[in-house]
């Protein structure tokens, strides 16, 4: 069964691992396990906040979603947001619960609008978002350079939060 | 623009203008930091000027005076390295003397020739006069977000996207005759 609670600082190491599986990295653009690091110290830096949740399957963290807390006051009332969840637990509502979470989340911090940067190729996430109300606002398709030299795309998406 | 003007990497010792001109409402409206705050200004400050150490920044001088800042945000991941962010400000009573045309044309060879740039983009707040400058250099907008400022009224300021790829850029000097010649294809010293 699966449960949700706020994420704590020891939820980064999962949040290391699941990044480092085969595959996932496609879906970002840290490539080497020191820009892993970098990408969950700046993820979890938000736990203290409360203002990331946690998608545990008994004991054990299967899914994270985070509020990128806006540090200035103009932009206070709206904010990035970001979800993973593990290779082995996709495909079972997980995803879709953390949404949920994640809109409660913004709720108790006054947002009235989400954003996230999700890749173009990435059709999975992006139906999910839809399915949430996500909806493009840009669109750049030389975002991301691949080893070999190809490019990946990038949608800009955002929901407001009723 | 004349021989009191000249253009160097930025310094560390460029925040306190880089500060002051953020902290002018007519300059503060085109940025997300609120310019009455001292917390923000100094956030703000410190990640814009903490480029010189890559040396992917350049300050305008007059008479040895910082004037007008631009930089390139180089990405902290390698897949992304080939393109990057940019932010040029110019200090409210230096504006429309052709200090903005110059510090893109020489961060645009500065991206090419130094970081081997093949992308760079910015965004743009809505009514921002500055638009016009990065149409003329072939900046095309990829995006547009309605609601990205709230102001202090409840109103909103919407944000243009805009990129340029550098491989298609062409420079507008022809287009503008306020600037000294072969600015563009000097290194900064």
């Amino acid at each position: 069964m699966i449960t949700y609670r706020l994420t704590t600082l020891d939820d980064g190491k999962y949040l290391k691992e699941w990044l480092l599986q085969e595959g996932v990295q496609e879906g970002f653009p840290m490539s080497t396990p020191s820009e892993v690091d970098d990408a969950v110290s700046r993820w979890i830096s938000f736990a203290p906040y409360k203002a990331s949740v946690t998608a545990l399957d008994d004991e054990k963290p299967v899914g994270l979603a985070t509020l990128y807390l806006n540090p200035y006051k103009k932009l206070v009332h709206q904010c990035e947001c970001g979800i993973l969840v593990a290779t082995d637990f996709q495909s079972r509502g997980i995803g879709k619960g953390l949404m949920k979470e994640l809109f409660s989340l913004a709720k108790t911090f006054h947002i009235e609008l989400l954003s996230l940067q999700v890749q173009t190729h990435n059709q999975r996430a992006i139906k999910l978002y839809e399915q949430f109300g996500f909806k493009t606002f840009a669109e750049q398709t030389h975002w991301l350079k691949n080893e070999e030299g190809s490019y990946g795309g990038r949608l800009l998406m955002e929901c407001p939060v009723e | 623009m004349n021989d009191e003007v000249d253009i160097r990497y930025t310094e560390a010792d460029d925040a306190p203008y880089l500060k002051k001109w953020l902290s002018d409402p007519t300059t503060a409206r085109w940025w997300p930091t609120l310019h009455t705050d001292e917390a923000e200004l100094n956030h703000a400050v410190a990640n814009w000027i903490g480029f010189y150490r890559h040396m992917s920044s350049l300050t305008t001088t007059r008479k040895g005076k910082p004037v007008g800042i631009a930089t390139l945000c180089l990405q902290p991941y390698r897949k992304l390295s080939h393109q990057a962010e940019i932010s040029i400000v110019v200090a409210p009573d230096e504006r429309n003397k052709g200090i903005g045309t110059d510090l893109m044309r020489n961060l645009i060879h500065l991206a090419k020739t130094a970081f081997k740039l093949e992308l760079i983009h910015l965004n743009v707040y809505a009514d921002n006069p500055a638009a016009h400058l990065y149409s003329r250099f072939g900046f095309k907008s990829f995006g547009y977000q309605e609601k990205w400022i709230r102001e202090a009224d409840g109103s909103y300021t919407s944000r243009t996207f805009m990129e340029l790829h550098l491989n298609e850029y062409h420079d507008p000097k022809s287009q503008n005759q306020s600037h000294r010649t072969n600015a563009g294809e000097k290194s900064p010293a």
